[in-house]
């Protein structure tokens, strides 16, 4: 008979390995081109938010130029 | 020479001027007393970024000449300070804590230095930071020309960033106050995370001329003390207008706490979500029996909630394009790669690639933020949140895993505020409120509208006089 249910000491070994497993690649040292190429997609990433977001037309930028 | 007892270590302002005029001790005792307790414990926290004892003992000779005159010039006459490495000091390194700029010397004073100078403070230090404050964003504490920032309640522990080394050398008694600034989080998460108390004021009420700029329409400078009432009096002295730098508000600040609003006439807003879910569970029973004080001052509670509006992409945004337009010279000369933090590095490269169009929205949005913050003060007057929802985190541990409760709670409550409070410029003061169960010390934020720190410091006043967190001390 096959058994489809864990063991809490099971469940947790599994859930350890795997979060280590996680951890362990995040903490891979990254190469300085691998982590610019990191940087330059959450710069990408945040355009595509501020696209989402609407703001009314007649709403200026929050600075003030004082001739 | 007078025996300096180590209380006076760990005295207020006001007190160690009562004793400076009661002749307990001389300036140029004090200065030396200070001066020698910086150099010897500073490196153990990684918070000593130049020592200036000679400077120090030549400012408080003149101290002792004016009082010997009866020239009293304030209550910081006599008091030593640090200063945040990004402060200019004519003639001596200015080094931004960063490698690139380890020789950098100006020929000037930065207005604040300027101005303490004028009150008789008398500069025992430049204090350790992290490179740049932070501009391009980094990943761990160790990102400083000096290492990484040590707690003095646990030295496994980060000091906090920014102005580390202002929190960590106020906390362990090597300087009555320090000079910090803040453009995100940096002078309120050393305060939180080293249990001492600090204000950021409102944006263009200090002058930041002679400062490191990493954000032009975010920096500010503000005083780290040991008490609310030290906040007061260092405020009064560094706050006015000054030609010099383009974004003074051209204000001054009197610090006049018995002309504050009556408690009872004020209406504190706050989140029940931020005490009860937001915060790690290790600290809140500290944070609600925090909250249980401000209910008892007498003033008027009311439950409050930011409208839902990105924040944290908008200050992001800002402090990324400016701080990349800031730093452009360093990162097209390549010295960019000397920074400790490959993050760091990476972030300030990337931030030259965000358009104009992007940093534009976010300052539209920063319109909106600002709107909403002005209809929330319609109905409130103070808004008070954890300054940091934990304690210090640990120096190993990368700064973008901390703790975030699961499942993620529905209700935003004020958790943006720290975004909030720097997008629109308001001011901010962080007020020590306990330990968690490991004794780490963990801190309230009171915000209020701008150029309202009279109200923030009323407030905190009365908080230290109903606790004693303020006035604990690390096992130094």
């Amino acid at each position: 008979m096959v058994r489809a249910t864990m063991t809490r000491r099971e469940l947790a070994a599994a859930l350890a390995s795997s979060t280590s497993l996680v951890r362990a690649q995040e903490e891979r040292k990254l190469t300085p081109e691998e982590v610019l190429a990191q940087e330059k997609a959450d710069v990408r990433s945040e355009s595509e938010q501020l696209e989402k977001f609407n703001v009314p037309m007649a709403t200026e930028p929050a600075f003030i130029f004082r001739p | 020479m007078a025996n300096i007892p180590d209380d006076v270590f760990f005295a207020t302002i006001a007190e160690l001027n009562g004793k400076l005029k009661a002749k307990e001790f001389s300036a140029v005792e004090l200065a030396l007393a200070f001066s020698e307790r910086l150099e010897k414990s500073g490196p153990r926290y990684n918070a000593l970024a130049l020592s200036l004892r000679e400077h120090a003992l030549r400012q408080a000779r003149e101290v002792d000449d004016d009082i010997k005159r009866g020239r009293f010039r304030g209550v910081l006459q006599g008091i030593p300070y640090g200063a945040k490495d990004l402060l200019s000091l004519a003639g001596r390194p200015t080094t931004w804590g960063a490698r690139p700029y380890a020789g950098q010397v100006f020929d000037f004073d930065a207005t604040v230095v300027k101005k303490l100078g004028k009150a008789g403070a008398v500069l025992a230090g430049k204090l350790a930071m992290v490179e740049l404050a932070g501009g391009g964003g980094y990943r761990y504490a160790a990102a400083s020309l000096t290492g990484p920032g040590l707690n003095p309640w646990d030295t496994t522990r980060w000091s906090g960033g920014s102005s580390s080394g202002s929190g960590s050398a106020v906390a362990a008694g090597l300087v009555p106050f320090a000079i910090g600034s803040e453009t995100w989080g940096s002078i309120l998460t050393p305060c939180a995370y080293c249990g001492v108390t600090g204000l950021r004021p409102t944006y263009g009420l200090v002058s930041r001329y002679g400062a490191m700029a990493l954000s032009w329409t975010m920096d500010k400078i503000g005083p780290i003390c040991r008490s609310a009432e030290d906040c007061g009096h260092v405020l009064r002295v560094i706050s006015g207008g000054d030609s010099n730098d383009p974004g003074s508000a051209g204000k001054s600040f009197f610090y006049a706490p018995q002309y504050a609003r009556k408690l009872s006439d004020l209406r504190v807003g706050f989140a029940p979500v931020d005490f009860a879910e937001w915060a790690e569970p290790t600290a809140r029973p500290a944070f609600q029996a925090a909250l249980e004080v401000v209910r008892g001052l007498g003033v008027k509670t009311v439950e409050i909630a930011l409208p839902d509006l990105p924040y944290s992409l908008a200050a992001g945004t800002i402090i990324s394009a400016e701080g990349a337009a800031v730093f452009e010279p360093l990162i097209k000369s390549g010295q960019v790669d000397q920074l400790a933090d490959q993050h760091q590095i990476a972030g300030l490269k990337a931030g030259l690639d965000i358009a104009a169009k992007d940093y534009l929205k976010a300052m539209r949005i920063r319109s909106l933020i600002r709107e909403a913050m002005r209809k929330i003060f319609i109905d409130v007057d103070v808004l008070v949140s954890p300054s940091v929802f934990g304690p210090a985190s640990k120096i190993s541990d990368p700064l973008n895993r901390g703790f975030r409760p699961k499942p993620e709670p529905k209700d935003r409550g004020l958790r943006d505020l720290g975004a909030v409070g720097n997008l629109a410029g308001l001011p901010a003061l962080s007020l020590p409120c306990g330990f968690t169960s490991e004794k780490l010390p963990v801190s309230i934020q009171l915000v209020g509208r701008s150029f309202s720190e009279n109200n923030l410091l009323a407030l905190g006043v009365e908080f230290q006089k109903r606790t004693d967190w303020h006035r604990r001390r690390p096992p130094v």
